[in-house]
C-alpha cells in the first residue's frame, strides 16, 4: 500500500489537435437522399415488435 | 397492414445483407434457414489476417470491411445517444464485447448501409480522410459534427498474434467514448436529423464517380454552412493508434443549440 503513494514516471500530455483542417476548397461529399424521418406511429409498432421478441 | 407488414421485415431484413462484411450483432433476429450463413466477424477476420502474409490479402479491402463495420456500429449508437431517433426504435446488442443499440428501423437502416456502401470503396482506396456525422437542427443547420479522422499507416507486419485483441479493444473504447458523451455535449433541439459527410484526400469531384455505386441513392457536394461551424466547441473522444488503422475521434459542437 506505501507504494501506491510513491511518485512515479509520468507520461507527457499530449495536447489534442485534429489532424486535418476544413478545406472550403475542396468539399465533402453527401448523400442526395435524406435519411428517414420515423413517425410516432412506426416508433410504436417496433416498440411493440421488439417487446413481442423479448422471452 | 402495410406498415404493420413492413416492421416486421425491419426484423427479418435487419442483417447488413450489402456489406460484404456483415454485422454480427445484427442476426439475432433473423430466423433461421431465411438468410444467407453469416460473414466472419471482425475478429475471425483478423484472426485469418494475423495468419496471412501481406501478398495473401488485399489489406485495403481488410482494413475499409473492419472500419466500415465499426463505422455502422458508431452511427447507430451515434444516433441513439444523441436522440436523433426515438429510443424504442433501438435494440440492445453484442458488439467488440459492449452492449451497443442497434436500429430496427428497416429504412434507416438501409440509408445507414447504402451510404457505407458507398464510401467503402475509397477508403479501401485510402482516399477517405474524414467521415463526419453531422446532426442537424430544424432548419438544417449543423449543431454537432462527431468527426472520425482516419489514417491507413503503411503497413510493415502484421504477423503479431496480439492484433486481434488490440484492435477490437481500440474499437471497444471508440464505441465506450460514444456511449458517454452525452454526459459532456448539451441537449440537442427537438427535431433534429443528420447526414454523413466523407473528406476524400483528392478533390471531392475526382472521387464524386467513384463513390456512386449504388444506382438510385446519388451523392452531391455538401454546402460550405456544413463544413464550417461558427465557434464550436471542441470535444476530443478518442485516439487510436494500430499497425492496421489510425483513428481520431472529435465532436464539434455548435456553442448556441437554441434555436
Amino acid at each position: 500500500a506505501q507504494r501506491a503513494l510513491e511518485d512515479f514516471p509520468k507520461r507527457p500530455l499530449t495536447r489534442f489537435t485534429p489532424w486535418f483542417s476544413n478545406d472550403l476548397q475542396n468539399l465533402p461529399l453527401k448523400p442526395k437522399n435524406h435519411p428517414p424521418i420515423i413517425s410516432n406511429e412506426e416508433t410504436r409498432r417496433i416498440e411493440n415488435y421488439l417487446a413481442a421478441l423479448e422471452p | 397492414m402495410m406498415r404493420k407488414g413492413r416492421v416486421f421485415a425491419a426484423a427479418l431484413t435487419c442483417p447488413c445483407l450489402r456489406v460484404s462484411l456483415s454485422l454480427s450483432v445484427c442476426l439475432s433476429v433473423s430466423l433461421p434457414g431465411t438468410e444467407p450463413p453469416p460473414p466472419p466477424p471482425t475478429h475471425k477476420l483478423l484472426k485469418d489476417m494475423a495468419t496471412l502474409t501481406r501478398q495473401d490479402l488485399n489489406f485495403g479491402q481488410v482494413v475499409a470491411d473492419v472500419l466500415c463495420e465499426f463505422l455502422e456500429v458508431a452511427v447507430h449508437m451515434i444516433l441513439y445517444v444523441r436522440e436523433v431517433y426515438p429510443i424504442g426504435i433501438f435494440q440492445k446488442r453484442k458488439k467488440y464485447n459492449v452492449p451497443v443499440q442497434m436500429s430496427c428501423h428497416p429504412e434507416l437502416n438501409q440509408y445507414i448501409q447504402d451510404t457505407l456502401h458507398c464510401i467503402k470503396p475509397l477508403i479501401e482506396k485510402n482516399e477517405v480522410d474524414r467521415v463526419v456525422v453531422m446532426i442537424l437542427d430544424k432548419e438544417h443547420h449543423p449543431v454537432e459534427r462527431f468527426v472520425f479522422e482516419i489514417s491507413q499507416p503503411p503497413l510493415l507486419s502484421v504477423s503479431s498474434d496480439s492484433l486481434l485483441s488490440h484492435v477490437e479493444q481500440l474499437l471497444r473504447a471508440s464505441i465506450l467514448k460514444i456511449s458517454v458523451c452525452d454526459a459532456i455535449l448539451e441537449s440537442n433541439p427537438p427535431g433534429c436529423t443528420f447526414t454523413v459527410l466523407v473528406h476524400t484526400r483528392d478533390a471531392a469531384t475526382r472521387n464524386m464517380e467513384k463513390i456512386q455505386v449504388i444506382k438510385d441513392f446519388p451523392w452531391i457536394h455538401a454546402d460550405e454552412q456544413e463544413v464550417n461551424m461558427r465557434e464550436p466547441r471542441l470535444i476530443p473522444l478518442k485516439t487510436m493508434t494500430s499497425d492496421i488503422l489510425k483513428m481520431q475521434l472529435y465532436v464539434e459542437e455548435r456553442a448556441q443549440k437554441a434555436p
